[in-house]
């Protein structure tokens, strides 16, 4: 295995050696999750390869067809992994196994400038996709985004999916940083920033992953602070019906979040859904939390009507 | 092939494959408790799904022969006209030609803008799928180039003929300092549509249609970005005038 060196030029491709994914000198931890038809792998790149606090993500996507429990069982990908040499030769296997069942074409690798990886996606789509974020954003349908201001189609499920993955990558990696309470983090930062630039499809993505509980409670909470936090006029609507949603969780730590964005965002609109809320909750200090961001909201209605 | 220089078809040239009128509610809307379909119309819509942790809702019904749509969703109420299917149409369904489909639009969505239970609004937007039906792909390119008179096509060796453009203008209704977006799709375009007839071991495709036409998509909506709501008292005249736009667009082309 060998490491692949930052190229100064633009995106070029790199062609594969027999049967290896090339590997990376990247020491640091990583992880995958599987769900039934997919697995999807997350690695924290600290390497001159990646820029540092930068994430790579390999994501290994497939159908039910492809992913057949004898196939899952010659994977090592289902386990996390110690580090990314031991994720390109998990990957250097399964594609091996692919190979010599005649399945599809090799992925290739690409080396883009910045210091950014990436494995292009290939026709039969068994490899997705592995690029760093800033990479992602490269690739965003960025057609649709440049009239997103002037149009008011609702042909924006191609963003929603585009965006599923890498969010809900985000979220994950977020398991793996501490928060503290005010200060922006690598997370914020990243959620923040794509709810500006990709706007209600964004919000969308975000709202399926915490109302539906897919993700960790405790980032979800995080989510919700920053979203209240965020001045951005044209999700305002969304993001509010996402923090009145998120009051009727199940966690705790999720309708904690969700109080917080509220009383960030200060909207007299919340009031409703605030009284209900605290009809509901049976935890004396966060029902005694709420019932003070509803004076708040109360006298910015007052303040605002007189 | 050379550029035609004759005179703009009149509107009824258009066929109204489509209209909607979107609004953007500045606090989110309790879907499923609207009811404003039923009101508006005075029947029952035939559907209604609700998808609460989406905050999505839907409802959808025959009105006047076409097929009248409402979604709410926590950020935007829509609300659309299409034709309905039938069983030996030719073309896409339709709502009829341009002028009179367009006012009976008007009409009930003034209604609509009426309602006193309205949430208050931020932005909204008239949209409209018109097309003409060409015998190909040449007489089409010849037939919009008209009305794009600020684009030499050449109308060499053309073909898959996709032109965006949204020329912004100030608006007349008397909203301080408001903007409105007119963003306009022409194409030309090859329509085929059909259905597939499920069978015990088969799926078959039947064609219905197969044809050449121009299309022109409206989306003539105010702008984003501001905090300010629309005074409640200037909605219809608002949208009136994003209509009014339109038909002008369809009318008279691509102007400055």
């Amino acid at each position: 295995m060998r490491s692949v060196e930052p190229q100064s030029s633009s995106t070029r491709r790199l062609p594969l050696g027999a049967g290896r994914v090339q590997a990376y000198d990247i020491p640091s931890w990583s992880r995958a999750h599987s769900k039934q038809d997919r697995i999807s792998v997350f690695a924290r790149t600290e390497s001159r390869i990646g820029r540092p606090g930068c994430y790579a993500v390999a994501s290994l996507s497939s159908t039910k067809r492809l992913w057949t429990d004898q196939e899952k069982a010659r994977l090592p990908c289902l386990r996390p992994f110690g580090s990314l040499s031991v994720l390109c030769q998990a990957l250097s296997e399964w594609l091996t196994v692919r190979h010599q069942e005649g399945v599809g074409e090799w992925p290739a690798i690409l080396a883009s400038d910045e210091d950014q990886v990436s494995v292009q996606e290939e026709p039969f789509g068994t490899l997705e996709a592995w690029r760093t974020w800033a990479d992602r954003e490269e690739l965003w349908p960025h057609h649709s985004l440049e009239t997103r201001q002037s149009s008011t189609h609702q042909s924006q499920e191609d963003i929603e999916e585009w965006l599923a993955e890498p969010l809900e990558c985000l979220f994950a990696s977020g398991r793996e940083q501490e928060f503290e309470d005010g200060m922006e983090s690598d997370f914020s930062n990243k959620l923040v920033s794509t709810v500006r630039t990709y706007g209600n499809p964004a919000v969308k993505v975000i709202a399926d992953l915490i109302i539906n509980e897919k993700v960790n409670a405790a980032v979800a909470s995080e989510a919700l602070r920053w979203l209240g936090e965020l001045e951005d006029q044209e999700t305002r609507c969304s993001r509010l019906w996402l923090l009145e949603k998120a009051l009727e969780s199940q966690s705790s730590s999720v309708r904690d979040g969700a109080l917080l964005g509220i009383a960030s965002m200060d909207d007299p609109a919340a009031i409703q859904a605030l009284e209900r809320a605290i009809q509901e909750e049976r935890i004396g200090q966060l029902r005694k939390f709420m019932q003070e961001v509803l004076l708040q909201l109360e006298e910015t209605r007052q303040c605002r009507s007189s | 092939m050379e550029q035609a220089e004759s005179t703009l078809s009149s509107l009824e040239a258009w066929r109204t494959a489509g209209l909607r009128l979107t609004a953007f509610p500045s606090h989110p809307v309790r879907a499923d408790q609207v009811g404003w379909w039923g009101k508006l119309t005075g029947e029952e819509p035939d559907y209604k799904r609700s998808l609460r942790k989406r905050g999505e809702h839907r409802e959808q019904g025959q009105f006047k022969n076409s097929l009248l749509t409402l979604q709410v969703q926590p950020d935007r109420i829509d609300w659309a006209l299409t034709g309905a299917d039938e069983e030996d149409q030719e073309t896409v369904p339709t709502v009829g030609a341009l002028p009179g489909a367009i006012d009976g639009f008007l009409d009930l969505m003034l209604s609509w803008l009426d309602f006193d239970d309205l949430p208050p609004l931020q932005r909204l937007a008239f949209g409209a799928t018109l097309e003409h039906r060409v015998e190909d792909q040449t007489q089409g390119i010849e037939w919009i180039a008209k009305y794009l008179p600020s684009v030499s096509l050449g109308l060499e060796d053309l073909s898959d003929l996709v032109y965006q453009i949204n020329r912004p203008r100030s608006a007349e209704s008397p909203v301080n300092g408001l903007r409105i977006n007119r963003l306009c799709k022409w194409a030309v375009v090859n329509r085929v549509g059909g259905f597939v007839k499920l069978g015990p071991d088969s799926a078959r495709f039947e064609r219905k249609h197969n044809y050449w036409a121009c299309v022109l998509d409206l989306d003539i909506n105010t702008v984003a970005g501001s905090p300010e709501e629309l005074p409640t008292d200037s909605l219809s005249q608002v949208f009136t005038e994003l209509v009014e736009l339109g038909k002008q667009v369809a009318a008279e082309g691509d102007k400055p």
